[in-house]
């Protein structure tokens, strides 16, 4: 999904109508937030089943509610086992997952205004970094690939954790 | 639409700015997120400050209205780009990415590893960012890698055990195969075993099978609720005497 974010986002910098590139704008804002969405759903899914339901708007609860709770448990398992590396481990998840849960916020609010709020123009200041709301699509483009390595640290952690 | 003017004649009044118009979840009709623009004044403070939208937050709230607050901060996203810039210039072939998470006046520094780095880097990397972010006003918290390695630590070692024990080493690779791990040979296994059952956290039996030791299971607790360790135990067991 990424890439065709990728490419629209590329189309929305080179168009000259206005109205198209707006069009090509919004939905590559779109697509930046649904690959990684569909990640992270992806990663809850495989952590507990029934996680891997989350709604868009349930996601930076889940995160720093459950996940968060389970990781910070385990950090001191991990420590009444001295074993210090993996309580290590759990305090960068639980850091983790607090970045994680403030970009799927902003994340989630850019796509509900990109679908729903046609009023709200792109800004094309500048071309090759346009925004939408004060989001600038390079901000955006950094969502799945920033996503995937919090994502992997929350994994590691709960791998190491989970009995 | 009349509560998303009645957050926006707050916010106003309260002296908040906003950025483009109030967003409605669409999910949860009583949920909305506003773009609030941030910068900083002279002392490096956050302008507005979270104090005051925490204030405005609770004020629209009782208005019956769930605000979340999206704050961007133009000068954070540069500092940002810079601190990546300037470490994938320099380590370029150890980094694959690098971002910021700043929090009053410090900053930690995420790098994604393209191979393990070893401590003398990790060292560097450090100080190049402390030097950066110090021209920045900002001074570094810490500086944390993104996980790629997936060996199983002692914490994973022991839960293995006390799920399968008796285990022997064959047993207990498959588990950590299982459970995603990575055995990296038998001899490493053997390895971390050995010392294991040096710190008596796993005893070995004549047969050559492993069990965690008193201490350990004591160490390691339990739940009582359905994923309770013990339940998974008697799973494992039952599954041994078929």
């Amino acid at each position: 999904m990424e890439i065709v974010a990728h490419h629209l986002q590329g189309v929305a910098s080179t168009r000259s109508d206005l109205i198209e590139r707006d069009l090509f704008g919004r939905s590559a804002f779109n697509r930046y937030y649904y690959a990684t969405y569909l990640d992270v759903k992806e990663v809850l899914g495989s952590l507990k089943a029934e996680w891997g339901k989350i709604s868009h708007g349930g996601v930076p609860d889940m995160l720093t509610g459950p996940v968060k709770k389970a990781l910070v448990k385990g950090r001191e398992r991990a420590q009444r086992a001295s074993d210090f590396e993996t309580a290590d481990l759990c305090s960068r998840a639980v850091n983790a997952i607090h970045i994680l849960a403030e970009m799927m916020t902003d994340g989630y609010a850019t796509r509900v205004a990109a679908d729903y709020y046609p009023e709200v123009k792109i800004d094309f200041e500048d071309a090759y970094n346009f925004k939408l709301n004060l989001v600038r699509v390079k901000d955006a483009a950094e969502w799945p690939i920033k996503a995937r390595g919090l994502l992997r640290t929350i994994n590691a952690a709960w791998r190491q954790v989970h009995d | 639409m009349t509560k998303s003017v009645d957050v926006l004649s707050t916010l106003q009044r309260e002296g908040i700015p906003v950025s483009g118009t109030v967003i409605r979840d669409s999910g949860n009709g009583d949920h909305c997120f506003v773009y609030i623009p941030v910068e900083r004044n002279a002392e490096g403070h956050q302008v507005p400050s979270n104090r005051s939208l925490h204030r405005v937050r609770g004020l629209l709230k009782e208005q019956g209205v769930n605000v979340e607050f999206i704050l961007s901060d133009a000068h954070s996203q540069d500092i940002e780009a810079g601190v990546r810039a300037t470490l994938l210039h320099a380590y370029g072939e150890e980094l694959r990415n690098v971002f910021l998470s700043i929090k009053n006046k410090s900053a930690v520094v995420w790098v994604e590893q393209k191979k393990t780095i070893d401590a003398s880097v990790r060292g560097a990397i450090a100080k190049k960012s402390t030097v950066f972010l110090h021209e920045v006003g900002l001074t570094l918290d810490s500086l944390l890698l993104t996980v790629d390695e997936n060996l199983p630590g002692k914490l994973a070692f022991l839960n293995a055990i006390r799920q399968i024990a008796p285990a022997d080493m064959k047993s207990i690779k498959n588990e950590f195969l299982t459970r995603g791990f990575s055995v990296p040979s038998d001899d490493w296994l053997n390895r971390k075993l050995d010392a294991l059952r040096k710190a008596e956290a796993i005893v070995r039996l004549a047969t050559g099978q492993y069990v965690v030791s008193a201490r350990t299971l004591d160490v390691l607790g339990t739940v009582r609720a359905g994923r309770s360790p013990d339940v998974s135990r008697l799973l494992a067991l039952a599954q041994k005497c078929r």
